[in-house]
């Protein structure tokens, strides 16, 4: 295994499981930690063309694309998002060898929701098959404001 | 205007904000933030002042359990596990034998009512034989108080305890410092809102040590989701002001909020609303709203709570007042209640009676009009039944003075009135000093929106109606209708405002304030005059109040009176604000009107020198004798009431 790939532990105050990556993420834009930036709060634009931005935060968020995860792997996934998708948050380690980590949440598991209920469903993860005995999915991470780091 | 910490006004201007806002409920184990505060603070502590009531829940021995910031406010609690007693004490850092005077307090527990006596010298809690080390104050070389006052004992955890402050003050440096409230507020120096200002927290470690309030902090949690629009709505002819409920959304965050219930209970705790921005510390944030929590709903699948809080004093006017009659007996037409007082004195009384605060009525703005322009008038009502006070303060009182009363962003009860405040003053128990006109200069740089322009409803009659006859039927002896001659030739209709005072005499001052009624009213509404109704401006106007008077320059809003587009620098008053929060953006409802026509000028006093021969000053003060064409002898333009 190649000592660039990721690892993620969780739970994230005291780890106690390691998902280890056989395969990297792939479509990366950049160097970690290069991730989406979203800002959160209200523009406007006066008469006069001058502009007010009410800024409340910025959010960040962690796209990982995996393309081919073996099956063998896909148990040890599969505990992952269980536990992500209750809300617990996870250190991912961008060297799975270094001392590096940010903490984060699950925000989005890429798949679609089957329960017709608007109120009471989270999210989903529907794994697909990418090639023989490989699976794909993509997973985006928002990162804890004010969570555990480590440089 | 609501004052601004210097470190807020200066983020407010700026078009590049980063807001905070913070919900503060008293006593609660958190406080809600929708961000990190500078400096990462862990805890927000209580808006009480030196001198404020605080107390604890201890052991039978003394041992604090519990500290408690109380207030004037009413407060009810749940008794922790471990208390048996409830004491009560003065938030100081010195226990010397310059304080003097008492607060009266209600405590009820067990469902049994009972009355303790505060005195001024008595701590929270003590330290005798060694207890209490957790909780030191006055403890750098100051003089730690020796009694307390033990409010109530035999509780058992889990049991309801209410506080409520009925009276009294205290003096912590007899001879020197002016008494204060429950609240710390000095009442009778500063009538309260001069002292209090920005949810003033003492935490601090000073010379003399710890306060009593450093252990009544909340920490400090960003859960706090959204709060939503907050509107006031202005209601100038019928006297008052409706201040919306205020709704706040927390996240529950691992059901710690619900973890709370068992052991607070957030209903009619008090709740103020903060808000800074990043960069800024919690004492440079400006309270927004001061109440009390109404309701606590859940919302979002049950992961969220929706907070509402109801104004603070405002809804204390339900209250029914003047209950008995001179007599002692229930009020009733053999039983009447005669009042003959100051319409200010018997507003301020009337608020008293609600349940309302002195330190909480804006009683510098107030008594500077009872003794400058309001001055020498009287109000003389004989009452046969009850009123509530709203309908009393708003009908009889604020509606015949030309004014309407509103709680601000501090739960302080203040009047605008149409009468304007030229210059200030200060006389026995107030200082006032108005805002200089304009408070703010409107243009297309701060409004979001064009506004379109509205006409207000047209009054250009007004008929006052005063010496009621005292039988309790409605019946008024005197009447004054003016109208608005130039109004009705040039509409040809007419639109009546009546007003009914049971209280007006015409042996003091009646007709007069009965027509300068009239034409303030005229000023405002006797022209059709131009109406901006929501029109929505930058953040950097959220300071603005009704009453306040703004400028207004838009180049495409038509200026009827000139019959071209575009109005420059127009005076507007502001009626209704709706802040939106969230979105950035201060919704107001501006009617335009022309003070220029409403002079105010004083009568020449004997010992005056003649026009030509007076100071400057005196020239500029003084209605002189002017000639036919409103010419003084130097053909100086005359002072005239327009």
């Amino acid at each position: 295994m190649s000592s660039f790939y990721p690892k993620i532990a969780y739970p994230a105050a005291a780890p106690t499981t390691t998902v280890t990556f056989t395969t990297p993420p792939v479509k990366k834009p950049g160097p970690y930690p290069t991730a989406d930036q979203e800002g959160v709060g209200a523009a406007s634009i006066a008469l006069g063309g001058n502009k007010q931005v009410m800024w409340w935060r910025t959010d960040t968020f962690f796209h990982l694309i995996m393309d081919d995860v073996p099956w063998a792997d896909m148990s040890m996934w599969e505990a992952f998002v269980q536990y992500a998708l209750q809300g617990g948050s996870f250190l991912y380690y961008p060297d799975s060898t270094g001392t590096a980590y940010d903490e984060y949440w699950l925000d989005d598991s890429g798949g679609s929701v089957r329960n017709q209920s608007t109120d009471s469903q989270l999210d989903a993860w529907n794994p697909k098959m990418s090639d023989r005995q490989n699976a794909a999915f993509e997973l985006v991470f928002r990162k804890v404001p004010g969570g555990l780091t480590h440089a | 205007m609501i004052t601004p910490t210097s470190a807020f006004a200066t983020a407010n201007a700026v078009n590049q904000k980063a807001p905070i806002l913070v919900a503060l409920l008293r006593n609660c184990k958190y406080a809600f933030a929708t961000g990190p505060i500078s400096g990462n603070p862990t805890k927000v502590f209580p808006d009480l002042l030196q001198g404020a009531l605080v107390g604890a829940f201890t052991d039978s021995a003394g041992n604090v359990i519990q500290p408690l910031a109380l207030g004037a406010s009413p407060i009810t609690m749940i008794v922790p596990a471990g208390a048996t007693q409830l004491q009560l004490g003065i938030n100081d850092v010195y226990f010397g034998g310059t304080h003097s005077g008492s607060f009266l307090v209600q405590i009820t527990a067990g469902g049994v009512e009972s009355t303790v006596t505060v005195q001024a010298l008595n701590g929270p809690w003590l330290f005798t034989g060694g207890i209490n080390a957790a909780f030191p104050y006055a403890d750098s070389g100051s003089i730690q108080p020796t009694t307390t006052c033990i409010a109530a004992t035999g509780l058992v955890a889990g049991e309801i305890v209410q506080v409520q402050y009925l009276s009294g003050t205290v003096v912590l440096n007899t001879g020197v410092t002016p008494p204060n409230d429950a609240d710390g507020l000095q009442p009778t120096v500063l009538g309260g809102s001069a002292a209090y200002t920005t949810g003033a927290t003492i935490n601090t470690v000073g010379g003399l040590g710890h306060w009593p309030t450093s252990y009544m902090g909340s920490t400090l949690k960003t859960w706090l989701v959204n709060v939503a629009d907050h509107s006031t709505t202005v209601n100038d002819l019928d006297g008052g002001v409706d201040l919306a409920d205020l709704n706040f959304t927390v996240q529950d965050f691992q059901q710690l909020l619900t973890a709370l219930f068992p052991s607070y209970i957030f209903e009619g705790q008090r709740v103020t609303l903060l808000m800074g921005y990043a960069g800024m510390t919690i004492d440079q944030f400006v309270p927004f709203f001061t109440g009390v929590i109404d309701t606590a709903a859940n919302s979002n699948a049950n992961t969220e709570y929706v907070f509402t809080a109801a104004s603070f004093n405002a809804k204390k006017l339900s209250a029914k007042i003047y209950l008995t009659g001179d007599d002692g007996f229930p009020i009733g037409s053999k039983h009447p209640k005669t009042i003959n007082d100051h319409p200010i004195n018997i507003l301020v009384s009337a608020l008293g009676l609600c349940g309302v605060p002195l330190s909480s009525i804006d009683t510098n703005k107030l008594y500077y009009y009872r003794d400058t322009i309001f001055s020498g008038l009287s109000y003389q009502f004989t009452l046969t039944s009850s009123v509530t006070g709203k309908d009393f303060i708003e009908s009889e009182l604020m509606k015949p003075l030309g004014g309407y009363l509103r709680e601000n962003n501090l739960g302080f009860l203040t009047a605008n009135f149409f009468y304007p405040a030229i210059s200030g003053g200060s006389g026995t128990g107030w200082t006032y000093t108005p805002p200089t006109p304009p408070v703010a200069t409107l243009d297309q740089t701060n409004t979001a929106a064009m506004p379109i322009a509205d006409e207000a409803a047209l009054i250009d009659s007004v008929t006052m109606r005063f010496d009621d006859d005292g039988t309790g039927n409605g019946k008024f002896l005197s009447e004054s209708t003016q109208q608005y001659g130039l109004s009705i030739q040039k509409y040809g209709m007419v639109g009546e405002q009546i007003i009914e005072s049971k209280g007006m005499r015409s042996t003091s001052q009646g007709f007069l304030w009965a027509a300068i009624i009239a034409r303030l009213l005229f000023l405002r509404y006797g022209s059709k005059n131009l109406l901006l109704n929501g029109l929505p401006f930058f953040w950097s106007q959220c300071l603005l109040e009704p009453g306040d008077i703004i400028q207004l320059t838009i180049a495409q809003v038509p200026n009827r009176a000139g019959g071209t587009l575009g109005v420059t620098n127009m005076t507007f008053e502001v009626f209704d604000r709706n802040w939106r929060f969230m979105n950035g953006i201060t919704e107001l409802k501006l009617l335009a009107i022309d003070l220029s026509k409403f002079k105010q000028f004083l009568i020449t006093p004997n010992a005056e020198a003649v026009y030509a021969s007076a100071s400057p000053t005196d020239q500029a003060k003084y209605m002189f004798q002017c000639n036919a064409a409103g010419k003084y002898s130097t053909g100086a333009a005359a002072n005239t009431q327009g």
